[in-house]
Formats: C-alpha cells, structure tokens, sequence
C-alpha cells in the first residue's frame, strides 16, 4: 500500500483540481467557439477517477467511456496531449483522428475510450484474459456509468470476467442519471453492486466524492484480482456537475438535488478532510492555472494533420515480429512453421485443412487462441462443422468455450488481441453476426484509426454463411454487412489450400479479417458432414505457406466472358464455364477487392457475368459492378443473384433461391449473344435473379 | 483589452439560430468569469450562458428576443 504522507494526499489533492480546471477551461474553450465538436464533461466526478487510478500500479490497465476527460488526466495523459486531441492537432494523443471521446494512450494504459455504451466492457474482460494467459499480474479497471449497466455487453462481458475469475475491477460511475433519465426509471433495482453476486463475485457501494475511500476499495479490489480472486464490481456513488454534453443545461437535475450534491463536492471535502491551508491552495490552484494556459495555447497553435494523411491509421502495418517474451508457454511441438514432418501432398478438405492449420499456428505462436461456443469441449464436436475437433486435447485451455454469448465474446477477443494476444473467434452460423457487429464494425474496425495507429487489433475471425435447409436465420450470406467496411479485412475461401493459406496470412497480418466459410464447402467426413457438398478438397502441401490477403485468383481461362464468384458459387461458375470459352475468377480477397486482377480479365473479355449467392439488391456484386462500370464503362455487366426474399425453408423454393449453374451458364450466354457494340451506352445493364 | 462574446454553439440541431431569452447583466455592469450572464433559447430548452472572462461588460450587440447563427459576436467585454 502507498505511504499517506502529506505530499500524497497533496497530490491527490492536486490531480483533482487539474480535472475540474481543465474541463472548466475546455467548457469556456467551447463558449468561446475556439474548440470543434463538442465534449461530455465529469466535473463533480474527480474522486472517481483520481481515486481509482492512485490505487492502480503504473503497468495496469484502464478502460474508459465518451466521459473520459477525468479518467484520462486520473491516468497519466498530460493535459498537453488532450488539449491538443480537442483541437484536433497531429500531437494530439489520436492524432486528432479520435477527439473527446476517443482519448487514451496506449504507451500510458489507457486504450482509448469506447463511445459506445457499455462497448468497453467486453473489452475490459478480453484485456484481462490476455493478462491472465500470459501469466502476468497486470489488473484492468473498466470505467462505465449506471445506464450501461442496461445493455447487454455489460450483463455478458462481467459473466464472462466472472466465470474465468479475471483480474477486472468493473468500476461503475453511478451519477443517477443515463444521459437524461433518471436510474429509478431503468432498473427496479438501484443498488448496482448487487448485481455482482448474481454472477457470483463481489461487489461493493462507494461513496464516489471521497477519493479516499475510493483509493482504499480499489487497492482491495484489484489485490483481490491479482491474488487470483476477482473480478471485483465497485460503484461509486458521485454527481455530474455539468451537462451530458455542452449543449444540456441539465433541466432535469432538480435544484434541490444539484444542491445537496455541491455540498459534497469531492474537492472542497477533501480539502476540508486534509485541512488544506490557503497557502497550500493557492499554491496548487496557480500551479494548475499556469499548465493549462501554457497547454491552452500551444494547442491552438499545434499543426493539424495534413488532408493528404487522410487515410494512414487505417490498417496496422504487417508486422512481422515474432511472439513476444513471456508471451504464454510455447507448445512442446516444433517451433517453426512446418509441423508435419516430410510428408507427401495430401489432399484435405476445407475442415480439415482449416483444423491443421489451426493446429500449426498454435504450435508455432503462444499467442494463438480459439474463442467460440462449443469449440473445445471434451467429447463434443469441434465446434459446429468439427473444425476444432481434438485440438483441445493438444492445446487444451488455448480453446475457449464460450457461453452463448456473441456481442460479449467478440469484444472479449477485441480485448485481448490489443493486450498482444492473436485470437481467433468463431460464431457457428454467420446469422449470428449480427449480435457481435458493434464490436466488430465501430471497435475493431476503428480502433487503430480513432487512435491515430497507436492500437491495433490483430483478430481473426471466423463464419460459416450460406443456405442449407434450415431456415431464415441460419442461411443467410453475410458478406454484404461486412464489405466496405474501412478497418476490416475481408477474404472467403473457397477450397482447403486457400482456407488454410488464408487463416494463416490472417492470423499474421495483425489487422481485423474476417474469413467467411461456406457450409456446404467443408467437405467434413463424418458425423457432421452436410449433404449436397460440393468437392472444395485441395491437394495441401506439407511445407508452410501463406495465401494472399488481398488477391483474387484465375481458376480458368478464358477469352469470351468473365464469371466472377466467390465461395459455392466458385464451384457452380467452374461448371458454369464447361461448354463456354468463360474466365472464372474466384473473388476471394472481398474487402479490398482485387481490382487489377479482375480489370485484366474485363478488359481482355469485356463482358462479365457477376453471381452471388444472397439478394441481388444491395450486394456485393453491386459493389464489383460499379466498380467495374467506373473504370472500364466499355465493359457489359450483369449480376446472377437470389431474389430479394429471406432464405426459404422447403428445399423447392429453397434451391429457386440459390442461384444455380444453369442461371449462370444463361447470363453469360445472354452476354455473348449480344452485340458488342460501340454503343453500348444506350442499353439497360441487364440482371438475373 | 476589449473581448468579443459569441453565440456559443448550444444548439442540438446544426444550422438552428439561437434567441438571446434575456440579458441578466448590464452594459457597465462588473462580471467575472463563469458569471451568468444571459440566457438563451435553443431548440431544445432556455439555457444559462457564462461569462468568458473577468471585467467590465463593455456593449451588447444583439437585444432580447432576438435570433442569430452561432458565432455572431452577441456582447464586447472590457477586461481587467
């Protein structure tokens, strides 16, 4: 425990005053119209967060919301680092790419703040496993308020914390309000901390304006968690003196209320506590005064990021760093990247190919790890297509079942790809998506960009898409909602040579991919293999190799007529093709699309039949045939797609859904028999579906 | 030194003009920074503004009841 001398209760004194004085300053900034975009300010909250973070060690962890100002000074930013983020300059703490919401600083334990309530959660408790599989005693204090704990990424990212016992102090800010409405309105119960022991672990109510009791709670929280018992949930109970943002004069905070809370104001009671003297107060208030006019204009001062640097942060650069030290204990099996000993060529499916690829890399990096439902247990199925099967028995606790619990697992493995760890999360049926799309598409994707390439988030995922008579929701392609989304990468594979080339570029790439399988491309032997399968089997080399992240690949030449696909439809164009003089190309690399390799074909054919499996409206072969219209607008261009239904259930309309080799073989028919005239302008861009 | 006080940007909706509701200082009145100095109208509410600085409030430019866009220099301040 830290000694209490004077010049510690001084300086706790202080860290608080600097908060209320910078977000005072910052709230004139923005009366003045100096300051861009608008701030959501914590005065009256500084015990809170000066109180956590004295308690923390320098080398621990927090996580923060829209509101973290406080945290962030509480922290260690300097205030030059955040004023200088508010005006937007390149030295800000995000390169001015993140803003007020967005402050942290990864070199200081901070990652910056999730905007998205209770988005930071999940986070936390990802960041706290990292911490856990690689044996370290680092603890993680997640900051969120009362209206967060409404959302479901809270109730699974604590269940998560709770069932692998993860070194978490959850540190809920209860300031009686969600934005505007009152807590008595949300929740039945208002005690917060008694939420803790439904999950079984502790929690414990905080009187959240004296920094002193909130020191002591967090130094016993976070021993417990380092001492293998936590996670722990503190609440602390505290006032916002301010608006949710710039623009709320708070009408409905009741006068009476407002007041009896300024009359515990954490700054004037501790002072009060501590007999601070004037002169100690004048002190210390000049002190403050003076770095933050100095910090206030070289601010507005500071170079803003040049227009031309609009898109760098984008991605991480490939690194091709080998795992850290004390990374996690490496497997006994061999160290580099061959694992199997001088065998022949054998030919595998896609599961299989997968599953020894899988195999490979955790062998070869202790940073690996699996995260889905069902993927490990013992005597289960290997997830839902095996492609996990028997690997818990060589890697054992590296395979994390999950509970069903998609939105929470997903920020888990966001969480712990940012702490160094290299996950590989899966959902059974890519429908389910759409439960983890906030952590997918506004933290993953955006992560290294809001903090100006400072974090990254090297996570690979895995979804198996597609139609297989089960209905509505378990058959859609999900491609399309995951496409065009700046930050993540998506390929598809469809045979086991790229599948396994693909998750092996993925997993050393140390972005955001997504890898989408096809259900009836697995090709599995046995119990769960899925009827109707198309042969996706490849011949699989015995040495390490890798398949670009960023290439589509020429599976038939051809000089009439380009057929662009990806997945099945890869399988049913080669068909397709048989008696046509077509070049099929299998699309494979979705986000970003291979332009050069697609523009050689169209140009060469100038005609391109391009065929999705999912609505013709609003796909990706929208996307493709636009792009293709804009750079090569001599090209003629029509789409095989399915109709704008949701996947029928009765295999008859289920297969009119699908679109099929004899649709195919038609478009492209249709296209050669057309003239290729000059003028080609006139007529409609025709399509199938 | 004299200061311009502008129109704060207070407004939910961009574009809104916002209306001085009242001024609760005076033209020669002392204020401080952080004072109360007028109210304003904005679409969502009758909001208190605060005084950006400490001296003397020199002249305002914009009256009660009237609407202007964010930004428009509303009152001069003469400081200490």
């Amino acid at each position: 425990m830290t000694s209490r001398d004077r010049a510690f209760l001084l300086n706790l004194y202080e860290r608080m005053v600097l908060i209320r004085e910078f977000e005072d300053t910052v709230k004139f900034l923005f009366l003045e119209g100096t300051m861009p975009g608008t701030i959501h300010q914590c005065q009256g909250q500084e015990a809170t967060a000066v109180g956590v973070c004295a308690a923390l060690r320098a080398d621990d962890w927090i996580t923060s919301t829209f509101r973290g100002h406080g945290h962030a000074l509480a922290k260690g930013l300097s205030a030059q680092e955040m004023m200088d983020e508010l005006f937007g300059a390149e030295s800000g703490c995000c390169k001015g790419r993140g803003g007020s919401m967005h402050m942290g600083n990864m070199a200081k334990g901070m990652v910056p703040g999730i905007a998205i309530v209770a988005g930071g959660i999940p986070l936390a408790t990802g960041m706290a496993l990292a911490f856990k599989m690689q044996q370290k005693t680092e603890v993680v204090a997640c900051f969120f308020g009362d209206g967060a704990v409404a959302e479901g990424a809270f109730h699974e990212g604590v269940n998560m914390a709770a069932i692998w016992g993860l070194p978490v102090v959850f540190v809920c800010e209860n300031n009686l309000y969600g934005a505007s409405t009152h807590i008595d309105l949300v929740m039945k119960n208002s005690r917060i901390s008694d939420r803790a022991a439904s999950y079984g672990f502790r929690g414990e109510t905080v009187d959240g304006n004296d920094v002193l009791k909130v020191l002591d709670a967090t130094e016993r929280a976070s021993a417990d968690c380092r001492e293998g018992r936590g996670p722990v949930l503190l609440e602390l109970l505290t006032y916002r003196r301010t608006g949710h943002s710039r623009r709320d004069p708070c009408h409905y905070q009741p006068k009476q209320e407002r007041e009896l809370w300024a009359q515990r104001d954490p700054i004037e009671r501790f002072a009060e506590e501590i007999k601070l003297s004037s002169d100690e107060r004048e002190l210390i208030h000049a002190r403050v005064q003076d770095l933050l006019s100095q910090v206030v204009e070289r601010a507005k001062l500071a170079p803003r990021p040049k227009v031309s640097e609009l898109a760098d942060f984008v991605f991480a650069a490939a690194s091709s760093q080998p795992p850290p030290a004390g990374a996690g204990k490496p497997d006994e099996v061999a160290n580099s990247g061959t694992v199997s000993p001088a065998k022949p060529a054998r030919r595998l499916g896609i599961a299989e190919a997968l599953r020894e690829g899988i195999a490979e890399v955790m062998a070869a990096d202790p940073r690996v790890f699996c995260i889905g439902e069902d993927i490990g247990v013992r005597g289960g199925w290997g997830g839902a297509f095996t492609v996990t099967l028997g690997l818990a028995e060589k890697f054992g606790g590296r395979l994390i079942d999950t509970p069903i619990a998609e939105l929470g697992f997903f920020g888990v493995a966001v969480g712990a790809a940012m702490m160094g760890m290299r996950p590989i999360a899966d959902v059974q049926y890519g429908d389910f998506l759409f439960l983890a799309s906030d952590q997918i598409i506004n933290n993953a994707a955006k992560m290294c960009y809001m903090s100006g390439g400072t974090a990254s988030v090297p996570l690979v995922m895995r979804a198996p898409v597609g139609a297989t008579g089960r209905g509505s929701q378990h058959a859609q392609n999900m491609e399309r909602y995951f496409t065009g989304v700046p930050g993540l990468k998506v390929v598809a594979p469809s045979n086991a040579y790229d599948a396994k080339g693909l998750l092996k570029a993925a997993l050393r790439d140390g972005n955001p991919v997504l890898i989408f399988e096809h259900k009836l491309l697995y090709g599995s032997k046995g119990a769960r293999a899925e009827p109707g399968a198309v042969d996706a089997t490849s011949e699989i080399p015995s040495e390490d190799y890798l398949v670009p992240l960023d290439k589509a690949a020429v599976r038939r030449e051809g000089s009439k007529v380009t057929i662009l696909a990806w997945l099945l439809m890869v399988h049913y164009a080669m068909q397709a093709a048989e008696h046509i003089d077509a070049e099929v190309i299998d699309v494979r690399s979705l986000s970003p699309i291979d332009w050069e390799t697609i523009g050689t074909s169209v140009q060469k054919t100038g005609r391109v039949v391009i065929v999705e499996e999912g609505p013709i409206t609003g796909g990706l072969s929208a996307e493709i045939g636009a792009g293709i219209a804009e750079r090569w607008p001599a090209v003629r261009i029509r789409r095989v797609a399915s109709p704008d239904v949701p996947v029928p259930f009765t295999p008859v309309l289920e297969n009119a859904y699908r679109p099929d080799v004899q649709r195919i073989a038609a478009a492209a028919q249709a296209l050669l028999a057309q003239e290729h005239a000059a003028t080609c302008a006139t007529e409609a861009v025709g399509v199938d579906s | 030194m004299n200061i311009n006080m502008k129109m704060p940007d207070l407004a939910t909706n961009a574009g809104t003009e916002l209306g001085i509701a009242r001024w609760i200082a005076q033209v020669g009145q002392p204020v401080k920074r952080g004072q109360a100095i007028l109210e304003v109208e904005t679409d969502k509410a009758v909001q208190e503004v605060e005084c950006i600085a400490n001296g003397v409030l020199q002249a305002i430019h914009v009256q009660a009841g009237e609407k202007v866009a964010v930004g428009t220099v509303i009152a001069t301040i003469k400081v200490d």
